[in-house]
């Protein structure tokens, strides 16, 4: 694991220096503004990947009631709201360049801007709760409800209306409409992002369960700058 | 009075021009990008070696 993320510090390093200095802009793009793919999808798909890692723990954690499960899956969406975020910013950051606005109530802002608030909600449900039984009971619950909802939210209700959003990498053909060095340097930022996902969800929910063997609802909001 | 250009040049507001040398401003972004990478890698490193302290004496 060590020589994992050790590997990780040259890999995101070469990663951005590549983003930024190897692949040619992308046709019909202002500027180099295209080259924000390499940072706005890794952090949607992220943020995706850390909202079904938390409806799984939350579905381990009813079925078995192990409560490290339940740290993993607080952790997920802590970390994934955090992604998600980043994903909002460099998308705003795009808009304010393509069409000249930082927020135009776009199909896509919008229903990720909700899938921030279902999970923010989340939060909120965890904070709310004393007892810590019931709270790992009842936000697995709600967590399970999020994730249904979440594909709705991310990948269907962008697609039935217009919208500015430039086409999906990946679109209706499946085809990666992507020349070789943009695909090598997109795909690699994908890896890196997860590995760097990973990490920081193993150090936040680690660090939650260190908080709740020393005394339970020390820390409720499993903080790991708290460590 | 003198005539104006016919276009002004591309205007690139991060261009930074040192001993005459122009440096892309593609290179600034990925060198400030790479020096925050380095940072958040170092924090996350001392955090991880912490929380495993901790872990082994609770």
């Amino acid at each position: 694991m060590k020589v994992l993320k050790l590997l990780l510090l040259p890999a995101m390093g070469t990663t951005i220096a590549a983003a930024f200095l190897w692949p040619e802009p992308a046709a019909g793009f202002l500027g180099e503004s295209s080259r924000i793919v390499f940072f706005h999808v890794p952090c949607a798909w992220t943020a995706t990947v850390a909202f079904l890692i938390a409806a799984a723990y939350s579905a381990a954690f009813l079925l078995r009631g192990n409560p490290w499960h339940d740290d993993l899956a607080a952790a997920a969406v802590r970390v994934g709201i955090l992604f998600a975020a980043l994903a909002l910013v460099t998308g705003s950051l795009f808009a304010k360049i393509m069409w000249g606005s930082y927020w135009n109530w776009d199909p896509r802002e919008s229903s990720f801007l909700l899938l921030l608030f279902l999970y923010g909600a989340y939060l909120f449900l965890r904070t709310a709760i004393e007892d810590p039984a019931r709270r790992a009971r009842i936000a697995a619950a709600y967590a399970l409800f999020a994730a249904v909802l979440m594909p709705f939210l991310v990948f269907v209700a962008p697609r039935v209306t217009q919208s500015l959003h430039p086409q999906t990498v990946i679109n209706a053909e499946g085809k990666v409409l992507m020349d070789t060095p943009t695909k090598t340097v997109f795909f690699a930022a994908l890896v890196a992002f997860t590995g760097l996902f990973l990490w920081i969800l193993s150090l936040d929910a680690r660090s939650a369960r260190l908080a709740r063997r020393s005394g339970g609802n020390a820390r409720p909001a499993g903080s790991v700058a708290s460590v | 009075m003198p005539g104006r250009p016919e276009a002004l040049p591309a205007y690139d507001s991060l261009a930074f021009r040192g001993n005459d040398r122009p440096v892309s401003s593609l290179a600034f972004l990925a060198a400030v990008n790479l020096v925050i990478w380095v940072g958040l890698f170092a924090y996350l490193w001392r955090l991880d070696r912490r929380i495993s302290e901790r872990e082994r004496n609770p």
